[in-house]
Parts: C-alpha cells; structure tokens; sequence
C-alpha cells in the first residue's frame, strides 16, 4: 500500500516535469518560427501562470458555485459530518467544509487550494443511496484528494496545458501573418528546413498531447487517492462496494459540468463507456481510470 | 465500546418499534461515530509513531536522529480493562 503510494507520486512529478519539457520545446519551435522564443514562452507561462492562480485561489468558491452546492446542515446530516470528524481524526487534518449537492445521481467531489481552505460535496443521491461504511470509504477518498494537494497538482497541469495551446495558437497564426517580417523565410532557400518542418508538426501536435497528459496526470491522481482512502479506513471493501453501486448506477449527475468533471469521484458525463471505433484514443482523454481497473486494484490490497 | 454497540443492534432487533424511533436511531450513530473516533485517533497514533520511527532508521535523518539521540517510541496498545464492554443502560 504504501509503496503503491509512493510510485503514484513519483509518477506524478515525472509527468509534470515531461510536461514542462513538452512547453520548452514548444518554446523552441516557437523561436524558430519567431527568433526569439524565449520571450514568447515567458508570456505565455506569465499569462497562463496568472489565470490558473486566479482560478487556484479561488477554486473551492468557484467550483461550489457552479455545481450549486449549498452547507451541510450538522444536525440534519449528523452522520455525514460525524464521518468526516472521524476520518480528520484519523489523517490528522482540520475539518473541511461540508456541502450538499441536490442532485439524485450519486457522487462527490473535494475542492480547495489546502486542507485549512477545504470543502467536500456529496449529492443527496449519494446519501441515500450508500451505506454507512460505503459512504465512509467515499469520503475517505475526497479526503485524501485534499491531503494529496490535488487541486495543487492539477492547477500546475492546467497552467502547463493553458500556456502550450496559448504559445501553439500565436506561433501557428504568426506564420499565417508570416511573423511580422518583411521576406519570407522560403525566400532565403534551403537551410533549416527540415527543423522548420519539425517545429510545425510540434505545434500542431503539442496541445493534443498537452491534454492528454493532463487526463494522465488526473487518472493517476484518482488511484493515488484510492487507495490513500483505505489507508485511512483500513477497510477496502467499504470503498469497492461503493464503487459497484456507482458503477451501476446509470443516473447522470446534472450538476458537473465539463469544467468540473476531473473532480468528481466518478466521471460524471453522460455517454463515458461507449467509445466505440475511437474508444482507444477516447480513453486518453478521460479524466479517470476505468472504474473496474479501479475496483480491481483496490481488491489486491 | 464495540460490545455495547452490539448490545444496542441487538436491542434493536428484539424491539422493532425501537428501530423506527429517531432518538434510538440517533443514539445508534452517535455511538459508532464515537467508537470510530475513538479507533482514528488510535490509528493516527499508531501511524504518527510508524513514520516517526522509520525516520529514526531512514537516510538521511538517521544522522541527525542519532546525533541528538532521538529514541523510538512505543504503539499504542489498549490493556484490558479499556476492551471490558461498557454497559448501556435504558
């Protein structure tokens, strides 16, 4: 267990530090196409960098708003605050904010930019439709989110995906323009085409590759988070029932959004599981593993 | 703790109307989030002492731990008299 932990984070610092290499190269092609493409990645690192703080320091506000959660009342969901109270004693965290979600499909979600600026939100669905020791498990894994400093991790994903497609799009519409020069570069003949070729195949390829990565970083973040819950309650099959009765579940939570969907315990979009032709290159993108891979892994524990 | 709340589960099967009565319900919660409570802090315990004591033996901070002559710490264990099922009187 704890060395699965310990394997999901190292994977997650290589994937940022591939991702920041992905936005070099970018940088470069970008400076073939301009002369100087240093300066052009530092704006698009600056302007990015800046929304996703924005939206980072704002996230737990922001994310409740928009899936119209409202506070928990304590006395009326007694047990729900009484899970949480337990699993903060047992990870050594201060309590989160509680939320309700009035939506029938079952799932929740944790936000925050650290555990003390917290808030976990479940849907009334999820309440009724899960047990004690279910919900528990349920909570334990949006707890871990906070613990991992999810949010954190997927705000520097974002960042890097913003400035790559921000840097692709200047560069591709910059050689439309021709860069603000006055001869074009097929003038000079010969010479660097071949790199030039290189830069433009990047360009084209980056972003693509650049949100693909993130849906990587986010499916492995959803495993760390797994099993992190059973760390805490020391019993996986509270989580792996919970898992089956959302995997059986076919109510679509109305409530998430595209924007929000990496947050929620379950992938909340309507259609995930029909990929058909394209089903391989589909499952790139989504933004959580499958959920028997999950059930799977967590059974070996 | 857990014998009581067996006791309690019991009670409620032997009584159906108990069952259907929010004080008894509530009461039912309140105690198995008090012996969770309990048994998180127990673990919490129990795993703060685990990290401590791997950091003892670890690089790097085994350096420094031996330098300032850190000693191990012992896990919490409940004695007999803790585990004695408390009694739930009505």
């Amino acid at each position: 267990m704890f060395e699965l932990i310990r394997a999901n984070k190292r994977r997650s610092v290589a994937l940022i530090a591939s991702f920041v290499l992905v936005l070099v190269l970018v940088g470069a092609a970008f400076g073939l196409l301009l002369g100087n493409g240093l300066m052009g990645t530092v704006i698009a690192l600056v302007f990015a960098g800046g929304m996703a703080f924005f939206s980072y320091w704002k996230a737990d506000a922001i994310a409740l708003k928009v899936s119209r959660a409202r506070p928990a009342d304590p006395v009326e969901y007694q047990r729900l605050h009484n899970l949480v109270e337990g699993l903060c004693i047992a990870s050594g965290l201060p309590k989160p904010g509680i939320y309700i979600v009035d939506d029938p499909a079952p799932n929740a979600f944790a936000t925050g930019r650290d555990p003390k600026h917290a808030a976990i939100a479940v849907t009334t669905g999820l309440l009724e439709k899960l047990t004690r020791v279910e919900l528990e498990g349920v909570l334990a894994h949006e707890l871990s989110h906070i613990r991992n400093y999810d949010i954190l991790v997927s705000t520097l994903a974002v960042t890097l995906v913003g400035s790559i497609a921000l840097l692709t799009n200047m560069g591709i519409r910059m050689m439309w323009w021709n860069g603000g020069r006055e001869r074009r570069s097929g003038d000079q003949g010969g010479g660097g085409n071949v790199l030039a070729y290189a830069g433009f195949a990047l360009l084209i390829f980056a972003p693509i590759i650049a949100k693909a990565m993130q849906a990587t970083i986010s499916r492995k973040r959803e495993t760390l988070a797994d099993i992190s819950a059973c760390q805490l309650t020391r019993y996986p099959p509270g989580l792996i029932s919970a898992l089956e009765k959302l995997r059986d579940d076919v109510t679509v939570t109305h409530s998430a959004s595209a924007a929000t969907a990496h947050m929620w315990i379950e992938q909340p979009m309507s259609g995930v599981g029909d990929h058909g032709k394209m089903g391989k290159w589909n499952k790139m993108f989504d933004t959580h593993p499958p959920i028997e891979e999950r059930i799977a892994l967590l059974r070996e524990l | 703790m857990t014998g009581a709340l067996r006791q309690m589960f019991a009670l409620g099967e032997a009584y159906p109307d108990l069952k259907a009565n929010q004080n008894f319900l509530a009461l039912q919660e309140e105690l198995s989030a008090t012996e969770g409570r309990v048994a998180y802090a127990r673990q919490f315990y129990n795993d703060s002492v685990l990290g401590y004591n791997n950091k003892l033996q670890a690089f790097p901070t085994v350096f420094f731990a031996r330098m300032l002559k850190f000693d191990r710490r012992e896990y919490f264990e409940t004695d007999e008299a803790a585990r004695e099922v408390p009694k739930v009187q009505f």
